[in-house]
């Protein structure tokens, strides 16, 4: 039994507390569902329980944690893994190895397992999570949806009893997210592991979640059964459905791809063949499995991948958003950054600063970018490349981390853009978003493009 | 069960092949003083290192980076001999003249910088900087085909807590690289120009990315359980043998170098102190291994090239 008490996390003195005299008791076999507006302490939480804040960031946290009668709030981050898996939010800049095999047995090779115990335990993890054909890969050369099943697989594989996921199906496809939420409560239904995880887009998780908190922003915390909660305290965080985008009017073409492909050595092909013509004021959502090139479909289209083949025309300039969004962010304040970016797109000053206030609201501009929370950072970047003025804007999951609010900023910056006649293609899992933005859904699967709904090419 | 066992864990050569190649081409380098060996042992490590094969682009990252820093190296070598020109002049052919500068500090002798510098003199500075890129670009070897953490996994029990420092350490080089990479691609992405300070755009960012990815990797690890996981009164054991292994050589070597004495004793003794405290250091590990790396028929192809560099450098050490 996880009992967490008076527990209080702030970063110094003069600043607000992050999380304000949270109580919590997780039972063996309960799966907790963690839910809240962006960087209400949601990940901070997770990391306060394995320890990783305040041992790895600024901060000071106060209160006791206990595992079965085990005082954890003394213990290193190290001594506390075996009892408790953790899955970051961004699982490949968590990586420790180089290959899947590698990082699977990593957590099982600190713990002294035997060689033949371990490859059991791998194997059973591989088959739960599907991933026996990715155990030779190189890390590197995964997508992100498969990126997540082996954090997770790694994360537990040592059968740890607390096992913490941080957004741990925002990347995946329908199908991976509910085999992996069956194998969830498998988990705590039969071995009595107790999983704690955070997510923003919880409607598919929230069938499976025994227990809800609910992270408020202000630092309090309430935590409740799914169906005692209150509807006032959930809906602020319920989606919204609404078709925004039916009628817009197309403009000329802003981009036509033909014959693109992308192949590395010795693989299939990762795109084969794909040709789209991209309208002006269009609004494009790509979707399809995990691993069946959406991201690299992206940056090829934005010539930002060498090895593409085929033949590209754009008229106007392209901004993309990666998947892994902070990677756009080097400067040592958001203020840096937001300068920056006005000067670059020799913009009026604050004008990024007022998109991105308009998604996230006020956030401390001295703030250094990378102790924004994941939706804070995503916000901040969408905000630089809309700031750019981009004829083509190219998305990649661009919802991942955002509350409901920012999500329907986004929503409202996305269809604005598109009025003004900016093109924009976005790759997501995120069937309600899209339903929401996209006048075009195309779908992607092994590297073919195929036209599912609205206006055919 | 049978594929996981099977798979091809091994491809390539094994890593410590890597790391013994790398250091012989190293030691040669650093032993020799003849500018067509230094020459030709650079060369074959750039056409080692252009073998990097990168996924995604089109030329290696990792060479550029190496020549980038052998190019540094030699050029502020023989800066470094013209600003401190410490040759005398007298004897030789002289190359340059500079104005003599004298700086007085305002105690002992003034200080000469600059003056007649001697080619002599240059080329012996240009000579020392080959030999430190060879040396750079050899190590650069090991470490680009070997990545350290791998190295790190077959690593023997005793020398665990050691390679963990090194490796970490090793890894700062491949980790700049990345960065670099990252960084000059948001650059790209978010529509920045070269021109826009180069420094304070490109360098800083860098290393601060790169120590943050290290601190990363370090909470990464330690959330998977990688730590000392001894008791801390064997561990003050283990450090105070070491200390004392480290006390017996240091008197051992300082006897030698200074009265010529070779003191057998003292060597021994710190010896059986060295492997007293690895021993009790490797019965705190529990650690295991799901892939133990050995050495097959095809490392032979490094490791035989290894030998003869290492014996044709100490043989012309010798001659």
């Amino acid at each position: 039994m996880l009992k967490i008490e008076d527990l209080n996390f702030g970063y110094g003195s003069g600043e607000e507390l992050v999380l304000r005299r949270v109580n919590a008791v997780f039972k063996p076999g309960e799966l907790a569902l963690l839910i809240g507006p962006t960087g209400s302490g949601k990940s901070t939480f997770l990391k306060i329980i394995n320890r990783l804040v305040p041992e790895f960031s600024s901060g000071i946290a106060s209160g006791s944690i206990s595992l079965d009668g085990l005082d954890l709030s003394k213990m290193k981050t190290h001594a506390v893994a075996p009892l408790i898996g953790y899955v970051n939010q961004q699982p490949d800049s968590f990586f420790v190895s180089e290959s899947v095999v590698e990082e699977l047995a990593f957590g099982l090779e600190q713990l002294g397992i035997a060689p033949n115990d371990m490859k059991k335990r791998i194997h059973e993890i591989c088959t739960t999570l599907g991933i026996e054909d990715l155990l030779e890969r190189d890390l590197e050369t995964l997508s992100a949806g498969q990126a997540q099943k082996v954090a997770i697989g790694a994360a537990m594989a040592a059968g740890q009893k607390i096992l913490l996921l941080d957004e741990p199906t925002s990347a995946l496809d329908d199908a991976s997210c509910s085999a992996l939420l069956n194998w969830l409560r498998d988990l705590t239904k039969q071995h009595g592991i107790t999983v704690i995880l955070c997510e923003h887009r919880f409607e598919r998780v929230l069938p499976f979640t025994d227990n809800l908190m609910i992270f408020k922003g202000d630092g309090s915390v309430t935590k409740t059964q799914p169906y005692l909660a209150s509807i006032v305290e959930v809906l602020p965080f319920w989606r919204d459905t609404q078709v925004l985008n039916d009628k817009i009017p197309l403009g000329p073409i802003a981009l036509k791809a033909s014959g693109v492909s992308v192949r590395y050595e010795n693989e299939p092909a990762v795109l084969n063949q794909i040709s789209i013509e991209i309208f002006s004021g269009e609004v494009i959502a790509i979707q399809g499995p995990n691993g069946s090139g959406k991201s690299t479909l992206l940056m090829a289209l934005s010539k930002n991948l060498g090895l593409a083949q085929g033949t590209l025309e754009q008229t106007g300039t392209v901004a993309v958003v990666p998947q892994n969004a902070s990677d756009l962010l080097f400067l040592g304040s958001v203020s840096a950054e937001l300068f920056e970016s006005d000067l670059l797109a020799n913009a009026k000053a604050n004008s990024t600063s007022n998109i991105f206030e308009s998604l996230v609201g006020r956030v401390d501009p001295s703030i250094h970018p990378r102790d924004l929370s994941t939706g804070q950072q995503l916000a901040l970047v969408l905000a630089l490349q809309l700031t750019r003025g981009a004829k083509i804007l190219m998305l990649d999951e661009p919802t991942r981390g955002l509350d409901r609010s920012a999500k329907a900023g986004l929503v409202r910056q996305i269809l604005s853009l598109s009025h003004q006649g900016t093109a924009v293609l976005l790759a997501t899992h995120d069937n309600d978003f899209a339903e929401q933005v996209a006048s075009r859904r195309l779908r992607l699967e092994q590297g073919v493009l195929i036209a599912e709904s609205g206006k055919m090419t | 069960m049978s594929k996981i066992i099977n798979a091809k864990w091994h491809l390539g050569f094994h890593p410590a092949s890597w790391w013994i190649f790398g250091i012989a081409m190293a030691s040669a380098a650093a032993l020799s003083r003849d500018l067509i060996i230094l020459g030709s042992l650079c060369f074959i490590s750039i056409v080692i290192l252009a073998l990097k094969k990168e996924r995604t682009q089109a030329a290696s990252p990792t060479l550029k980076f190496y020549l980038l820093v052998s190019v540094a190296v030699i050029i502020s070598r023989v800066i470094f001999r013209i600003v401190f020109n410490l040759s005398d002049p007298r004897q030789d052919e002289i190359a340059l003249f500079l104005p003599k500068v004298e700086i007085n500090l305002g105690f002992g002798d003034p200080v000469e910088l600059l003056g007649a510098i001697s080619s002599n003199s240059l080329s012996a500075a240009f000579l020392e900087g080959i030999r430190l890129a060879a040396i750079i670009l050899g190590i650069g070897i090991s470490v680009t085909f070997a990545n350290p953490r791998k190295l790190l996994r077959s690593t023997p029990a005793v020398l665990y807590e050691i390679a963990t420092s090194v490796a970490m350490a090793v890894n700062l080089a491949p980790q700049i690289i990345k960065s670099t990479q990252r960084i000059r691609a948001a650059q790209k992405l978010r529509g920045r120009s070269k021109r826009l300070g180069m420094l304070v755009g490109t360098l800083i960012p860098v290393l601060e990315d790169a120590l943050d990815k290290s601190q990363l990797l370090a909470a990464s690890m330690s959330s998977r359980g990688f730590g000392k996981q001894s008791n801390s009164s064997k561990r003050v054991l283990t450090g105070m043998l070491s200390l004392l292994a480290v006390l017996f050589f240091s008197i051992g070597t300082y006897l030698g170098t200074t009265q010529g004495v070779s003191n057998f004793y003292l060597g021994t003794v710190g010896a059986g102190f060295a492997l007293a405290s690895l021993w009790l250091a490797s019965t705190n590990s529990k650690r295991t291994n799901l892939i133990t790396n050995s050495f097959e028929p095809r490392d032979a192809l490094l490791l035989l090239p290894s030998i003869a560099i290492a014996a044709f450098s100490i043989s012309s050490q010798v001659s």
